[in-house]
């Protein structure tokens, strides 16, 4: 029986990738003031910045509502089977508004996962189950392909500006590692849901080569996604950086949608790092 | 020079007892209280350092803080009991070499047994190698070398142990009077070190109080700015702060506890005064501890001063989740100036040290700063290079769960602390910010302390010059000068460096943020200016 994989827009998948796999993209919600977008959909990433960048107060983003997801479920166990892949729950409450969808739609039918991840290292999982599902997996293969794509993975971030951080209030334990007196560049990773600290230095060169060494630093690497927000120049650079490092190694240059966008700002750069089995 | 004691006289005793021990260990006290100032204007390097003779004098003061009205006790117990208090009250790198001296003279192999020539000769042997266990580079023509010409001269004397001792002495004088032709810059200064000559100093009042003689008199060994010392000091003794936690102890003939109560509580809160044993102990919460602990001294001698930022205390407790939370691992910094403390605590120390040059830490407040930071284990920072000794010893007091980080400057303090990552553990840590500081250069300046010529260059007193990576570098005309050339001579051949400017009392951000701008366009770095607020340095340079 065909396998569909469901996904929401904080995976950040490029457009042509969403279509080459016949990815269903459920829309999180952007809202700044009274203006309400549907993520991807009726507000792009270029749009999203600018509005970022001008706006007084920070932009929400919120879980689609059920109904969305209970419209794409019928649609598709109509004609199959379902494998949902979510942002963390920790970020949102989106995986447990697909999990009640599933639950009225068709619990045997539809498989619901949590990445513990968002953007890249989310997409990743996605992809992953997607090649599973056109190879003729079953939705259980499905699911487990992208459970094993999430315990390899590795995103870390830095940044240009730390207002953003600051002003979102929700970069957990890492807050304190990210204050300071110094105009610091902190890089942090993303484990189990949660911001970590994992080094701070003082000047966007040194982050950038920091970000570099980290992800690089396991010799088992199977795909490796440069994230920027505003600076695609310092995104391609640093891609052909992996490139050169890791000749071989799967590699694609994305966008961060405005899941992380609203707490990172223009400027924040990342990489997330699959490692082979 | 002084004239050098008499030699054996038929009188000397054949041991020395605990008594005996006691007065010449205080004899040596009061000698090193007399010359300190004479000690610390022979420092070599031509900054406001001077504090060779207070750390020695106040780490003897520590010794025999323990060993006052300690009656008729063995040589070995009073040896040992000054030892103990030594190493607590260590200050500098001068003051915890001498600890580790009189650690080891008291290692007696058989505590029981007299205290007679062999066994002094013994005790200096054993002190001059502990001296060097605890120096990982010794060098030559310091005090290593006037407890080594000591404890030589002493193994080869045959007689009771005054006149060995008096042979230890006359040998630490004249190792003491060679450390010119060792360590050229003492040369080049015209005097000779501090530290060997204040381990001369104690020796020889030891045989003087042995022999029934009297003290000598007070004597300079070279040039001497008394006027400049006090106002260096002046300046980090104004520094009054609200909300400090505040201890010492008063040692005098006669004092009324309640009297001094009462007194103590027109100045703070939370007084609390303990008689016992010929000294009073005092506690209180003020904003002026220094006031305190002036008012202690009109009654006796003070010793054990401490005073703490309890709102430091309380924000680092915050920090880490409140009292309670701090398993895990706790960062302790020294620092002076309130800016500067400010930045360590926002990158993450628990508790700072207040200190820095002029005013090196005991061993004792490190050890207590590290107690009261609560982390299940701690990295110290000692951010000076003459307080690294004192932070190992305080380290070695309290074990395997203390590692220091021997930041040599603020600068590389600084860099450690960006280094630290709270998710991770001690070992890691101590590896990457070990790895942080080899990264970053260190700028310092400041005003020559006295006249000198270092490394050819000719230098006036008060004049502006600077250090880099602690050699002296330049002089120059104006601060702002003698900043812009260190800066770019720190910078020069280096693309992408990130530069901090840390503007100290007297300096203005506007001053400092226009050499950054300068900076910025000149050599194309990054920089950064900070409000260090710390004294005698108006400018801190990092350059990584």
């Amino acid at each position: 029986m065909a396998v569909f994989i469901v996904t929401d827009s904080t995976s950040d998948i490029p457009r042509d990738l969403v279509d080459q796999y016949g990815i269903t993209v459920v829309p999180l919600s952007v809202t700044f003031g009274d203006e309400s977008f549907r993520d991807g959909v009726d507000l792009g990433a270029d749009e999203f910045y600018a509005r970022l960048q001008a706006a007084k107060h920070l932009p929400t983003t919120s879980q689609p509502p059920p109904a969305l997801f209970q419209h794409a479920y019928q649609h598709l166990v109509s004609r199959g089977e379902v494998v949902s892949i979510h942002l963390s729950h920790k970020f949102s409450g989106t995986v447990e508004t697909a999990r009640a969808a599933a639950r009225d739609v068709a619990p045997d039918k539809i498989t619901v996962v949590d990445s513990g991840f968002v953007s890249a290292p989310l997409g990743m999982c996605v992809l992953a189950a997607a090649r599973a599902a056109q190879t003729g997996a079953t939705r259980t293969a499905c699911a487990a392909v992208a459970e094993s794509v999430a315990g390899r993975l590795k995103l870390l971030v830095t940044f240009e500006t730390l207002e953003y951080l600051r002003r979102g209030g929700r970069i957990g334990r890492a807050s304190a590692f990210v204050g300071g007196l110094l105009k610091l560049k902190p890089i942090l990773t993303v484990k189990d849901g949660e911001a970590h600290p994992v080094a701070r230095v003082r000047s966007r060169q040194k982050a950038l080569d920091e970000l570099l060494a980290l992800a690089l630093s396991s010799e088992r690497l199977a795909e490796v996604a440069v994230m920027h927000s505003t600076t695609p120049q310092e995104a391609d650079d640093l891609a052909a950086r992996v490139r050169e490092s890791r000749p071989g190694v799967p590699l694609h240059v994305g966008r961060f949608g405005p899941a992380l966008g609203v707490h990172g700002g223009p400027g924040m750069l990342g990489l997330a790092v699959l490692e082979s089995e | 020079m002084p004239s050098p004691p008499a030699p054996a006289s038929p009188s000397d005793p054949a041991d020395i007892d605990g008594p005996a021990l006691a007065r010449a260990l205080l004899a040596a006290e009061r000698a090193l209280e007399r010359e300190r100032e004479a000690l610390n204007a022979i420092n070599v390097f031509p900054v406001p350092d001077g504090d060779t003779g207070t750390n020695m004098a106040l780490t003897m003061r520590a010794a025999c803080d323990a060993i006052r009205g300690s009656g008729d006790t063995a040589a070995a117990t009073v040896a040992s009991a000054a030892a103990r208090a030594a190493l607590m009250g260590a200050r500098g790198n001068s003051g915890v070499i001498l600890s580790q001296i009189l650690t080891g003279f008291a290692a007696f192999e058989d505590p029981g047994a007299p205290l007679d020539g062999p066994a002094l000769a013994a005790g200096l042997e054993r002190g001059r190698a502990a001296a060097y266990h605890v120096i990982s580079q010794p060098r030559e023509g310091t005090i290593l070398t006037a407890i080594t010409g000591a404890a030589q001269s002493a193994a080869g004397t045959a007689g009771g142990p005054v006149e060995v001792l008096a042979a230890a002495a006359r040998a630490a004088q004249e190792a003491t009077d060679r450390t010119p032709e060792l360590l050229p810059v003492l040369k080049e200064a015209g005097v000779v070190d501090a530290g060997a000559q204040g381990l001369a100093i104690i020796l020889d009042a030891m045989v003087r109080s042995l022999r029934g003689e009297e003290a000598a008199g007070a004597r300079g060994y070279g040039a001497i700015d008394e006027a400049w010392l006090a106002a260096t000091r002046a300046v980090h003794d104004a520094g009054d702060r609200s909300g400090f936690c505040t201890e010492f102890v008063v040692t005098a003939g006669a004092l009324e506890p309640d009297a001094v109560r009462a007194r103590l509580s027109s100045m703070g809160d939370s007084v609390l005064v303990v008689a016992g044993d010929g000294a009073l102990r005092v506690h209180l919460h003020t904003a002026t501890p220094q006031k305190a602990f002036a008012y202690g001294r009109t009654l006796g001698a003070v010793s054990n001063e401490k005073a703490e930022d309890m709102e430091a205390q309380f924000q680092a407790l915050a920090s880490r989740g409140g009292p309670g939370a701090g398993a895990g691992l706790a960062i302790v910094a020294v620092a002076a100036g309130a800016g500067m403390e400010a930045l360590f605590r926002s990158l993450g120390a628990a508790a700072i040290v207040h200190g820095g040059q002029t005013m090196n830490p005991s061993a004792g407040d490190i050890r207590d700063a590290i107690a009261g930071a609560g982390g299940g284990e701690t990295i110290v920072l000692p951010n000076n290079k003459n307080i690294v000794l004192a932070a190992e010893q305080a380290a070695r007091d309290l074990g395997a769960r203390v590692h220091v980080v021997a930041s040599r400057s603020i600068p590389q303090g600084v860099a450690a602390m960006i280094a630290f990552n709270p998710e991770a553990g001690a070992q890691d840590n101590a590896a990457a910010m070990a790895a942080a500081i080899a990264s970053v250069g260190t700028g310092e300046v400041t005003l020559a302390a006295r006249a000198t010529k270092i490394h050819g260059i000719d230098v006036r007193r008060g004049q502006p010059i600077a250090l880099i990576d602690g050699d002296l570098a330049l002089a120059a005309d104006t601060i702002a000068g003698a900043a812009r050339e260190c800066a770019g001579r720190m910078l020069r051949g280096r693309s992408g460096a990130m530069v901090t400017l840390y503007y100290g009392q007297g300096e203005t951000g506007e001053d400092a943020e226009a050499l950054a701008e300068r900076l910025r366009k000149e050599f194309r770095c990054e920089a950064e200016v900070v409000d260090g607020g710390q004294p005698h340095y108006p400018y801190l340079i990092g350059v990584e």
